[in-house]
């Protein structure tokens, strides 16, 4: 009996929290978006810089997205399959993204690759202009994300069974073609779940890149950033149309990750 | 012509010899069973042979062809591996297919001989399951066929068995033997198991502590074990410790003592199989000077036979007396007949038949 009373009453405190956190605030962005109806709704929507800024971010985030995919599966790959000095402190440090201020991402970045900086003033110099461009801004969100892919793949790779290799190595198979039909199979599951939050995750970015984006209307505007301007002119209702977006295309992307490999972790 | 040869072969891990000087070949078409105990180098020989382990000195060869530089993608060589090494992710046809695809075979010709490997293997009807909706049994069929797919020169296999329960093992070992003596691909298998390996394999090989201790077919190991190592490992044997004791072999001990100590081995170690043991109330046989007056000690019903100890003097023997016979019981007096004795000393070794029993049967034909 008491063993009942305990589940309800935790089941009942998942669910609230559940509710204040996370089902309230985002009701609470679909309707301040949609409160003036459905027409301003559009015209916030698809004002030029909102579009601009919209189509930039799903750009630049896909682009991060693509790179972390590649960057992170080295990564993971490295970190399970090799041992040299260090890869302890290595592995440690891949969560650091997730524990620093994202600001301060984007400040080691503008320290790092800006106008005063040693290397930036290098790559002005043979044309590459980095900070307050595209580029920039798909630094950040790669570094910002880069520990999606990491610890996705890193359980599954260490799941991984030697002996399949072997097995395709003994069946005539060539290290290449070994990757690429026994073992990236295996990883695909977390290779796209990995990549799908990265890019969920990249869109939003907002403290990353706000300092080293220089945020030019329509060139370098991301969505996170437009968002925070309409606030700033106190224009919550256009702010809330453009979060409604992203927030759908996050959602849609969860949710197709979720029935893409749900399934297969249910099992 | 032998079809594989191995030439001297180690292998050290660390401070670990492995595998040390081991030499042997095996002719085409041949079962070979790599018996010895857990960690006495088997599945590393079998890995060097792979290609799969690199040894450190030492020659293979098969079917004629030197292969030391050759990795395992170009020694057209078959593996099914402990745990089977299922592509998890492919069905069991895809996993079947999988040599025939890399191998870059015409549609048609892969999709017949995974037909065919299918109905040989029995797997006719799973075609499309993936390995996690398998059987232990059904699994090791489709790692085995998956194996045999691109038509190896020779297969190896690492403990096939050992991921088995034991009612099926019985009956995938005879599948086994069978299969491979249809294909007629030379095979050599890994096992810890005597019985498994006296069951399956042609011809065996003893390894212990990287060593190879003897090779030969079952009955001959089994018969005429050369080292006191086999002796104990295939069958089970009782080790000697007085040889005095058992008054018929005295004679011939001690010649043969005497013949050890000559080349300069003066530890002579004595072995008494439980087979070669008959034991008998005193009237079921006539009293004979072959027989030794025992005491049993401790009886057990082991399934097939009773599985008796008899004290006889300071010495405890192991026995089997068929459940034809009426049981014995504890404390009861009995008379022990050992047929042969297992002598070993250096490097040589002796079967010695008692003597009084041939004797014995010598008169019983004049007669």
């Amino acid at each position: 009996m008491n063993q009942r009373l305990l589940q309800g009453s935790l089941r009942s405190l998942v669910l609230l929290y559940f509710a204040v956190l996370v089902a309230l605030p985002v009701f609470a962005v679909y309707g301040k978006g949609l409160s003036l109806g459905w027409e301003p709704f559009w015209q916030s929507v698809t004002h030029p810089l909102a579009l601009d800024a919209l189509w930039l971010t799903v750009q630049l985030a896909l682009l991060a997205a693509l790179i972390n995919a590649a960057l992170g599966t080295l990564t993971a790959w490295v970190l399970v399959r090799y041992c040299f000095p260090g890869r302890r402190f290595l592995n440690s440090l891949v969560d650091l993204p997730f524990a620093l201020p994202t600001a301060v991402g984007g400040l080691m970045i503008l320290l790092l690759l800006g106008p005063n900086s040693w290397l930036g003033q290098t790559l002005t110099s043979i044309g590459w202009e980095i900070v307050y461009r595209p580029p920039a801004i798909v630094i950040a969100m790669v570094f910002v994300t880069f520990p999606f892919v990491v610890r996705n793949l890193q359980p599954l790779l260490e799941e991984l069974d030697p002996a399949e290799e072997e097995a395709s190595y003994t069946l005539g198979a060539s290290k290449a073609l070994t990757f690429r039909r026994v073992i990236l199979p295996a990883l695909l599951p977390g290779l796209c779940g990995g990549t799908l939050l990265a890019f969920s995750r990249a869109l939003a970015e907002f403290g990353a890149v706000v300092l080293i984006a220089g945020n030019l209307p329509g060139q370098t505007l991301v969505a996170s950033v437009y968002i925070f301007g309409q606030v700033e002119s106190y224009n919550p209702q256009a702010a809330a149309a453009v979060s409604v977006v992203l927030l759908t295309l996050s959602f849609l992307l969860l949710f197709t990750m979720n029935a893409l490999f749900g399934r297969r972790t249910a099992r | 012509m032998h079809h594989l040869e191995v030439r001297d072969l180690n292998k050290k891990f660390g401070s670990l010899q492995a595998v040390e000087g081991v030499s042997f070949s095996v002719e085409q078409g041949r079962l070979i069973g790599l018996l010895g105990p857990s960690g006495g180098g088997k599945t590393t020989l079998l890995r060097m042979l792979a290609g799969l382990e690199r040894p450190d000195g030492g020659a293979i060869s098969i079917g004629g062809r030197n292969v030391d530089a050759l990795p395992p993608q170009d020694r057209g060589i078959g593996f099914v591996f402990q745990n089977y090494a299922l592509f998890k992710h492919m069905t069991v046809v895809e996993n079947i297919a999988f040599g025939l695809k890399v191998k870059k075979w015409e549609r048609a010709r892969i999709y017949q001989r995974v037909a065919e490997l299918l109905a040989l293997t029995g797997l006719i009807g799973l075609e499309r399951r993936y390995p996690h909706q398998l059987s232990g049994g059904q699994r090791q069929r489709v790692a085995f066929a998956r194996a045999l797919a691109p038509e190896p020169q020779l297969l190896l296999l690492d403990e096939p068995f050992a991921a088995i329960d034991a009612k099926v093992r019985k009956e995938l070992r005879t599948w086994l033997k069978e299969m491979i003596s249809r294909v007629g691909v030379t095979s050599l298998f890994v096992t810890h198991d005597q019985e498994e390996a006296v069951e399956v394999a042609d011809e065996i090989l003893i390894m212990s502590q990287g060593r190879l201790e003897q090779k030969g077919t079952p009955w001959e190991i089994y018969r005429a074990p050369k080292t006191p190592f086999i002796a104990t490992f295939i069958g089970e044997s009782t080790a000697l410790h007085d040889l005095t004791t058992l008054a018929p072999f005295a004679e011939a001990a001690v010649s043969i003592a005497n013949k050890a100590s000559l080349e300069g081995h003066d530890e002579l170690q004595a072995f008494v199989r439980p087979e070669s043991i008959e034991i008998s109330r005193s009237h079921e046989r006539q009293p004979s000077s072959a027989a030794l007056p025992g005491v049993v000690s401790h009886v057990q019903f082991r399934g097939d036979a009773w599985h008796v100890e008899v004290q006889v003097g300071a010495q405890r023997l192991t026995a089997r007396r068929p459940l034809a016979y009426e049981p014995l019981s504890l404390g009861e007096e009995v008379s022990v007949l050992v047929h042969r004795l297992y002598l070993f000393a250096g490097q040589q070794s002796w079967i010695v038949e008692n003597p009084f029993l041939s004797l014995q049967r010598e008169k019983e034909r004049i007669v």
